[in-house]
């Protein structure tokens, strides 16, 4: 079905990426995306094929949602561990810079998780559709908001977003700066 | 999602303002996202020209914008996409290792200027700060563009993928740079350039070069990530632009070739669905598209152990391959996975062939087998059921009038799945015996099984004034109908039990009285699809309970954690069903999970329902993987439910599953004695069966009636409500147990009748007063309900009956007890059962008289359900059913329709509708 197979093609990364991100996990990301296009493929053609697709995934989502606490905890887990790496082996790892560079990737991509995972679940899957170029009236349609409330909803989101990333991060450099010192 | 429920809105956006006349903040944004048409925006742009507190709020907000988009692409750090985090630090060691040493002073550079300002003004020296993985991931980046086509060049840069790169790398400049706009010829030469088009170069992009990446292009990404991050914030008025073309230009070149086409493995096993043996030289195919494609791209056979391994070479990477098993004797197999792996892998279940089947029936069998059928009625029953059940052995369809006895012998169960022959229901001869089991007509590679249901046939007064049938309080079969009609598809017959989707709505039924836990009620109507007949509704309303007067519960549940169990409708949903019911425990009762899967765990010891906590915990931590052995499981729960027994409560394993025993200790019948042996312990069985695709229904439900137990479908979290809150009561307790149920119809009055239902709940005359008979159990506020359709005396020509040998012997005069009943009475129903730990039973008994009513609400709901049954399993009586008529009837019988589920009805049935207008079958 060429249809499906173009649909795919245009949609499949971006709908990987706002599941990878509202997940966390790669792979289930993958698994779930399957399954969107799947039902795409024995749903039919469909006038607002993005939207549609977002929703379905977004619906698929829904039911993984109480993974995201599962996921936090793991998150704050891992979080305490390089600090603990940092602290304890220092000579080892610092032997090449970007070795030091990829623990601070990583560290910003655990207060990103946090700082997401911090976000009321409507306000994460709009900002998330929004990040993947969906616009006002494909948000509300995929996560049933009225048109006018996605601006409300998109500002909460990123307002919380910094915010919470921004705390962590003062947090972290506060420790770090006392281990330091 | 449907269709119908998804509307696009096409509200239009206007701009809002604060009581005190500045903007609302969600209006900042949305004009930032660029949202507002031509009209609102100019309206936004002009206030904020000539309002500094908006204009703060503006800036704050590109800040967030810009902060935001940064920090989600954070997550997307690693070549992969993103990793879970427990892989963090080994994929941070293989990235190490495969960025060169050459790497720029980032860190120290990237702290000192946090330090200074917020983070998100220094966008790009923190891009740089990750520059080695985004390197990486630019080449996925990379690829995703260059399989674009060429056409839309400007368009592309609008593309959601195209935030990495672009408009991004403009906006990290624009925090500092404000409010320059970007030539349109800047964008298209700009996106030309991303997507490897440069006019001065070939096509073919140049490959990836790690070792020389600057860290120029490398930051593209993740400032381009970090800035305003919307396409639209680019051609937004007053909206800070301004591409740095050249940035681009260098990004794009360190774009890896992509690859348009892959090798794809396909490997994996073929065996016999029902046998689950290996299928050898069995040929599987890889075809590209989604299965209609008429050359396969590569084949090969199966080995003596069922295992293949086939390579297509050049297969379109993320298109759609079908990968289709075939083997003379069994249906052709197909499944189509989407080819994004270089090797995938599957399992085909090879299901024996029908279709070779289709013109041979048993008619051929000898005539005086047939007889000896219908006489000898239930002890024969094994065999009749292996009559009509067929199968076997391919015939070629010519075969048709040929002599079966060869055949019956391979036959039973062959094409019901489960190798358990059924617990023998008591066949009589059906007009239409011989026809082959229905071919379920759902997805490929579905492994949903159902025992064959063949409708009960009208049977002759004369002969059979008796009839005898086990009550059954499940419901499943109606959250499995609607699944599949939900879906789109019309469920295969054999999963529609009508007793099942008679009693999943909830009745007004007289109460109980004194000391009997069970009420009986009747009421006699006219069959709405046969005007000349009669429709009987027998309904029974056990004792209600309150939960918190329940005698004290000793739960186990039994978690199937196995890989198959993954998906969002089934492990994840257990937990939330879980969690429903551990909210309504009381501190007297007790708790314990086990989860199984390759191997049986005791996850949470038997733990006070007053530590909600620690067993909400447990329920978090369950995950699904490995393979499934359900005897190992179902021996730990009992044992763990027999350590912690209450002599005086209600001891019960919960069994949550998919269905698939496929490992270990699981001979079916080895499992049922068990689960029977546990009943006559004490401990009962309640099955909730999960999941679509690999459901065994008919082997939850027989697991389930050894043990005592109820069993529902749960495909949704309402459902599971319903199930395991509201009905708390009827699920865990049991008020009456072995409940049969015998109607004595009276000749006078009544020529033929035929039961709705209950088909694989019929019993022998004589085992309605044989107390070591198994039947079915009621629980607290149980309601249960089984409707006959009579064919009054006198009434000619509306169905065909078997014939009867006329008798040497009248019957007796004197049998006839009561006079009266005689003429005024149409029917008697008898009811036994046996209270909680009695061995002896108990009888009830409820004449129903002979007079019509115009039914009331319930009535008229119920026989329209009745008769959707039928529409939906093709049964010969039906009639004159059309949807219409059932929905006309349904209409008019909503009543009050306490929790919707009436209401939810008729959608189902308008889709049912919908489905039969759109196309054939």
């Amino acid at each position: 079905m060429d249809d499906l197979e173009r649909l795919f093609r245009e949609y499949h990364p971006p709908v990987v990426r706002y599941l990878t991100r509202r997940l966390g996990d790669r792979d289930l990301a993958e698994e779930l995306a399957q399954e969107t296009f799947l039902r795409a493929s024995r749903h039919g053609p469909v006038a607002n094929e993005r939207a549609w697709l977002f929703a379905v995934a977004t619906n698929l989502v829904r039911d993984e949602a109480r993974r995201a606490v599962r996921e936090r905890r793991r998150l704050l887990r891992l979080r305490d561990e390089m600090q603990h790496e940092a602290e304890t082996e220092p000579d080892v790892f610092r032997l090449e810079q970007q070795v030091d560079a990829e623990a601070a990737a990583l560290r910003e991509q655990a207060l990103a998780r946090a700082a997401v995972d911090a976000l009321a679940e409507r306000d994460r899957m709009a900002l998330l559709m929004r990040e993947e170029g969906l616009d006002y009236h494909e948000i509300a349609a995929a996560l049933g908001l009225s048109v006018g409330s996605v601006g409300t909803t998109l500002s909460r989101a990123r307002r919380r977003l910094v915010d919470v990333y921004e705390s962590q991060q003062r947090e972290l450099a506060a420790r770090e700066g006392s281990d330091v010192a | 999602m449907s269709r119908e429920e998804f509307i696009m809105p096409d509200e239009r956006l206007l701009p809002e303002y604060t009581a005190d006349g500045h903007l609302e903040e969600g209006t900042v944004h949305t004009w930032l996202d660029g949202a507002f048409d031509a009209d609102a925006a100019a309206e936004v742009a002009a206030h904020v020209k000539g309002c500094a507190t908006c204009a703060a709020v503006v800036a704050e907000a590109r800040g967030l914008l810009a902060g935001s988009s940064r920090i989600l692409s954070a997550l997307d750090v690693t070549p992969a996409g993103v990793v879970p985090a427990e892989d963090a630090t080994r994929t941070a060691a293989r990235i190490a290792a495969a960025v060169p040493m050459s790497m720029p002073q980032s860190k120290q550079t990237a702290d000192k200027i946090r330090r200074i300002q917020p983070w998100w003004y220094s966008a790009a020296a923190a891009a740089v700060l990750v520059v080695g993985v985004g390197g990486t991931m630019w080449m996925r980046g990379g690829q995703e563009l260059a399989e674009r086509p060429v056409a839309d060049a400007a368009r592309e840069v609008r593309e959601p993928a195209f935030n990495e790169a672009t408009q991004a790398a403009g906006a990290a400049v624009a925090t500092n740079a404000p409010a320059s706009s970007v030539p349109t010829a800047d964008v298209q030469k700009a996106s030309a350039k991303v997507r490897g088009i440069d006019p001065n170069s070939p096509v073919s992009s140049t490959p990836a070069n790690p070792g020389g990446l600057s860290p120029v292009p490398m930051a593209a990404p993740m400032a381009a990530r970090s800035a305003s991050g919307t396409s639209q914030g680019m051609s937004q008025p007053g909206s800070p632009g301004g591409v740095a073309a050249s940035t681009l230009a260098v990004a794009t070149e360190t774009q890896p070739a992509s690859t348009q086409r892959r090798r794809v493995t396909v490997m994996g096993t073929v065996t016999d669905a029902v046998g689950q043996r290996p299928v050898g030289d069995a040929l599987v195919e890889i075809f590209p598209g989604n299965g209609t494609a008429l050359r396969s791209t590569a084949s090969t056979t199966t080995d003596a152990s069922g295992y293949f391994s086939v390579t297509a070479d050049s297969v379109v990477a993320n298109s759609i391959i079908t990968v289709r098993a075939r083997f003379i004797g069994y249906e052709v197999s197909a499944m189509s996975r989407i080819a994004q792996a270089d090797t995938l892998r599957v399992a085909f279940r090879l299901r024996q062939s029908i279709l070779a089947l289709s013109g041979a029936t048993v008619t051929g069998m000898p005539e005086r087998k047939a007889d000896d059928a219908r006489t000898r009625e239930s002890s024969n029953a094994s065999q009749g059921a292996a009559v009509t059940r067929t199968a076997g052995a391919p015939i070629a369809p010519t075969a048709a009038p040929a002599p079966a006895p060869q055949t019956r012998g391979v036959a039973g169960g062959m094409a019901r799945g489960i190798g358990m022959p059924a617990p023998t229901p008591p066949r009589r001869a059906a007009p239409d015996e011989a026809r082959p089991p229905r071919p379920y007509p759902g997805q490929p590679g579905n492994r949903e099984q159902y025992d064959r249901i063949e409708d009960n046939p009208f049977l002759g007064v004369a002969g059979n004034p008796l009839s005898t049938f086990s009550i059954d309080v499940d419901r499943a079969s109606y959250g499995n109908v609607r699944r599949f009609l939900q879906n789109g598809q019309r469920p295969p017959a054999d999963a529609v039990r009508i007793e099942e989707l008679i009693n999943y709505f909830p009745y007004a039924l007289r109460e109980p009285r004194g000391n009997d836990p069970v009420a009986i009620t009747t009421e006699v109507t006219t069959a709405p699809w046969q005007p000349r007949h009669q429709l009987v509704r027998i309904a029974l309303q056990s004792k209600r309970i309150e939960t918190a007067s329940l005698p004290p519960n000793n739960l186990v549940f039994l978690i199937d954690v196995s890989g198959s169990m993954q998906s969002p409708d089934k492990l994840p949903l257990v937990k939330q069903s879980l969690r429903l019911l551990v909210d309504q425990m009381r501190p007297q009762d007790r708790v314990a999970i086990v989860a199984y899967a390759g191997a049986a765990g005791l996850v949470l010891p038997s733990t006070s329902g007053d530590e909600k906590e620690a067993i909400i915990q447990a329920i978090e931590r369950l995950e699904a993987g490995g393979s499934t052995a359900g005897g190992a499981g179902i021996d730990l729960a009992y044992r763990t439910a027999r350590d912690h027994f209450l002599d005086h409560g209600n001891n019960r394993v919960i069994l949550a599953t998919d269905g698939d025993f496929n490992v270990g200790v699981s001979s079916d019948g080895e499992l049922e004695r068990l689960i029977e042996r546990k009943r006559t312990e004490g401990t009962y069985l309640t099955i909730l069966g999960f999941g679509s695709g690999n459901y065994q229904d008919a082997k939850m439900e027989k697991l389930a009636k050894r043990g005592n137990g109820n069993y529902a479908y749960i495909d949704e979290i309402a459902e599971a409500r319903k199930m395991l809150v509201r009905e708390m009561g009827a699920t865990l307790l049991t008020v009456a147990n072995d409940v049969k149920l015998q109607v004595e119809f009276n000749p006078r009055r009544v020529q033929a009748y035929r039961l709705i239902g209950y088909e694989d709940r019929l019993l022998r005359t004589e085992d309605f007063t044989d107390d070591r008979k198994d039947a079915g159990d009621l629980g607290a506020g149980h309601q249960v309900t089984a409707l006959y359709e009579i064919v009054p005396v006198g009434v000619q020509g509306t169905v065909t009956l078997q014939d009867i040998e006329s008798r040497r012997y009248e019957p007796v005069t004197g049998e006839t007890r009561s006079s009266t009943a005689s003429s005024e009475e149409l029917l008697f129903v008898k009811l036994r059962y046996k209270r909680s730990g009695e061995s002896a039973s108990r009888l009830m008994t409820h004449p129903v008289p002979a007079r019509t009513v115009r039914g009331s609400d319930d009535m008229r709901f119920v026989s329209s359900v009745a008769a959707f049954g039928m529409l939906l399993r093709e049964s010969p009586y039906a009639g004159r059913t059309s949807a219409a008529q059932v929905l006309e009837q349904a209409r008019a019988a909503l009543g009050e329709d306490d929790g919707g589920y009436r209401a939810e009805f008729i959608r189902l049935v308008e889709r049912f509708r919908s489905l039969r207008a759109d196309g054939p079958r």
